[in-house]
């Protein structure tokens, strides 16, 4: 057994279930984040940068964040518009207030997809995974400071994405008047 | 509609929300384990295996170290459970070993495989993996980089045993079929279909020879086999330490990298202690606000505090838990001043540094007052500030693990050490 398939698989012993959690997280679906999981290994198995990378623990999450956006793009793609029967992990409410979280989420994950790469890692990373600035920082080779400033402008970001969702959802034409003024279509 | 930045993050924070079940994760930790394990030196025959749809019972074969993608096989074709009698006497001799060494062939390639009892050692190419569940930690030492990571595994559910051979012992009756006879070496040996219920249904044969009622080959397919076995041999004492070779750089690592520090019952007893106790020393106040901050003990540890809540980062920092005291003082002319300085454990803007913990005695006990981050020369100069201007430090010499020790001379000994300046190792 080769160094490579050592190392993938000490990670997978000590981050393994951390990142299928967080793949589950960002597909919403346990199957998918399982494939996705072989899918990431695989990959990883045969990736020259791995090898290359600092911190290779850092490198395969940012891979896994990278596949689940991926696939959801796949998703998107094949499937217009994305049911919210898809195999969502168990609700743990009534099923209406299930179906309105797994659409609140499924809206957030979209907005989160348009986001740049690197912001929406730092999202990622700083929320899902409860990173510390300094932590994150140091896996993406910036300061603390350049990556509050990306958290920053990755939340602004997504409050514009939200409030076009919203907007479009509503069919209400984008201005900034019903931006601010419109209803909240959950509350 | 209006959105905040907090309402995002809150609609952020619900993703938290889904969590998968445990056993989902491990069954899929156990799938992704397989592949890599078959997957041997080169990586051009590792494909995504497609989700199947299984109607009834789906089987997953699990043996000797290593776990094949072989076959799949329905309960209908093949009768599982029906003579697993023999089977349990080999799991009988497998209970009485000590240890079990093998070989794990991919293709050309060999991978040597040690286990007692839950302890694994996996001797590659280029290094070694150690795995203690004992301890919880698992070593990792890359030879050609010559550079180790430990790994800690600091979940509250840890991954189930991946040491095959000992799960091989507790393989259910019902997950056993028997192949007939071969002869393997020149030897007849008798055959089992051994299946690892509840992980997905994969099928590996286990050929035992009839005497010593022990395995002597493990055929998850045909490029992938468990050989050369050997029993109860005589193992180097050194075996399963932890141990790195000198002069490699060691990183740790925790699986979990937010969860707190652990600490034991007479630790938190003694910090509990220290916090209610008001005759407690300085260091000993600074020693618990680090350790209670760091385990998550947060009232506790604001009770140190003079302005409670400030260690509340600690734990946000990489590489917290190894954090220790290693130097401290005394102010010497203000006896209610105190300073300690951590060793550079933790991560700070790509560097190693330290926290640099400031206490003051107020109303008879010591308070921690300030706790600061800092890294490189930054350290010294805050415990300049710290120190009156006709204190100078002594500095380490370089390569002496960075440890900062103090000599707080008097006067006379400024003189000195001034004199000593343009020649002197010791003062920068």
């Amino acid at each position: 057994m080769n160094q490579r398939v050592q190392q993938l698989l000490a990670i997978l012993e000590s981050h393994g279930s951390r990142i299928h959690v967080l793949l589950t997280r960002l597909t919403m679906c346990e199957s998918t984040a399982e494939d996705l999981l072989q899918e990431l290994f695989l990959r990883l198995s045969k990736s020259e940068s791995f090898g290359d990378a600092q911190n290779q623990t850092a490198y395969v999450i940012r891979t896994a964040t990278n596949l689940a956006f991926e696939w959801r793009r796949k998703q998107q793609k094949s499937v217009r518009s994305e049911s919210l029967s898809d195999d969502p992990v168990a609700p743990t409410s009534s099923p209406g207030d299930s179906l309105e979280r797994c659409e609140s989420r499924a809206e957030i994950l979209r907005a989160l997809d348009q986001l740049s790469e690197l912001s929406r890692q730092v999202i990622v990373l700083h929320r899902l995974e409860e990173q510390s600035y300094e932590s994150i920082a140091v896996q993406l080779q910036k300061t603390p400071h350049q990556v509050r400033a990306i958290c920053s402008k990755a939340i602004a970001h997504l409050r514009e994405i939200l409030a076009g969702q919203t907007d479009s959802h509503l069919a209400v034409p984008r201005s900034p008047s019903c931006r601010e003024g419109a209803p909240n279509r959950r509350s | 509609m209006a959105f905040t930045d907090q309402t995002i993050l809150q609609r952020v924070d619900e993703l938290k929300d889904f969590a998968p079940s445990t056993e989902s994760t491990n069954a899929a930790i156990c799938k992704v384990r397989s592949v890599l394990e078959e997957s041997g030196p080169t990586s051009t025959v590792l494909l995504p295996e497609p989700k199947k749809p299984v109607s009834s019972t789906r089987w997953r074969i699990v043996v000797g170290g290593v776990v094949a993608a072989c076959l799949i096989l329905t309960a209908t074709l093949l009768p599982f459970g029906s003579t697993s009698v023999a089977f349990a006497e080999v799991q009988q001799q497998l209970n009485q070993l000590r240890n079990v060494t093998y070989n794990f062939v991919v293709g050309e390639s060999s991978t040597k495989y040690i286990a007692s009892g839950t302890l694994l050692r996996i001797d590659s190419e280029g290094g070694v993996r150690i795995i203690r569940p004992d301890l919880k930690k698992t070593l990792r030492v890359d030879h050609d980089k010559r550079r180790a990571v430990l790994t800690h595994d600091n979940r509250k559910d840890p991954l189930p045993q991946i040491n095959y051979v000992e799960r091989l012992r507790t393989i259910s009756a019902d997950s056993i079929r028997e192949l007939g006879k071969k002869v393997i070496n020149g030897d007849s040996v008798n055959g089992f279909a051994v299946i690892e219920p509840g992980t997905g249904g994969r099928s590996m044969e286990v050929w035992v020879d009839p005497k010593t009622l022990l395995p002597v080959r493990v055929v998850a397919d045909e490029n992938r086999v468990l050989q050369d076995f050997q029993y109860d041999i005589d193992l180097p004492v050194d075996t399963f330490e932890l141990n790195v070779p000198d002069g490699y750089f060691v990183e740790n690592e925790y699986a979990d990298p937010q969860a707190p520090l652990r600490l034991d019952e007479s630790q938190l007893r003694q910090y509990r202690t220290c916090v209610a106790d008001p005759n407690r020393t300085a260091e000993q106040t600074v020693e618990a606000f680090l350790k209670l901050w760091s385990a998550g003990e947060s009232k506790l540890a604001e009770a140190l505090e003079v302005n409670p809540g400030g260690g509340d980062g600690i734990r946000k920092l990489d590489g917290f838990r190894d954090l220790a005291i290693e130097s401290t003082v005394v102010h010497p002319s203000d006896p209610t001043r105190f300073l300690a300085v951590t060793n550079a454990a933790v991560s700070y803007r790509g560097q190693r540094a330290a926290l640099i913990i400031t206490a003051t005695r107020r109303d008879g006990r010591w308070l921690v007052e300030d706790i600061d981050l800092e890294s490189g020369d930054n350290v010294q100069q805050e415990i300049r500030r710290f120190l009156p201007r006709s204190i100078v430090p002594l500095w380490p010499k370089n390569g002496q693990n960075g440890q900062l020790k103090f000599s707080l001379g008097n006067e006379k000994h400024r003189k000195t050490q001034r004199k000593t300046k343009t020649g002197g190792d010791n003062e920068r």
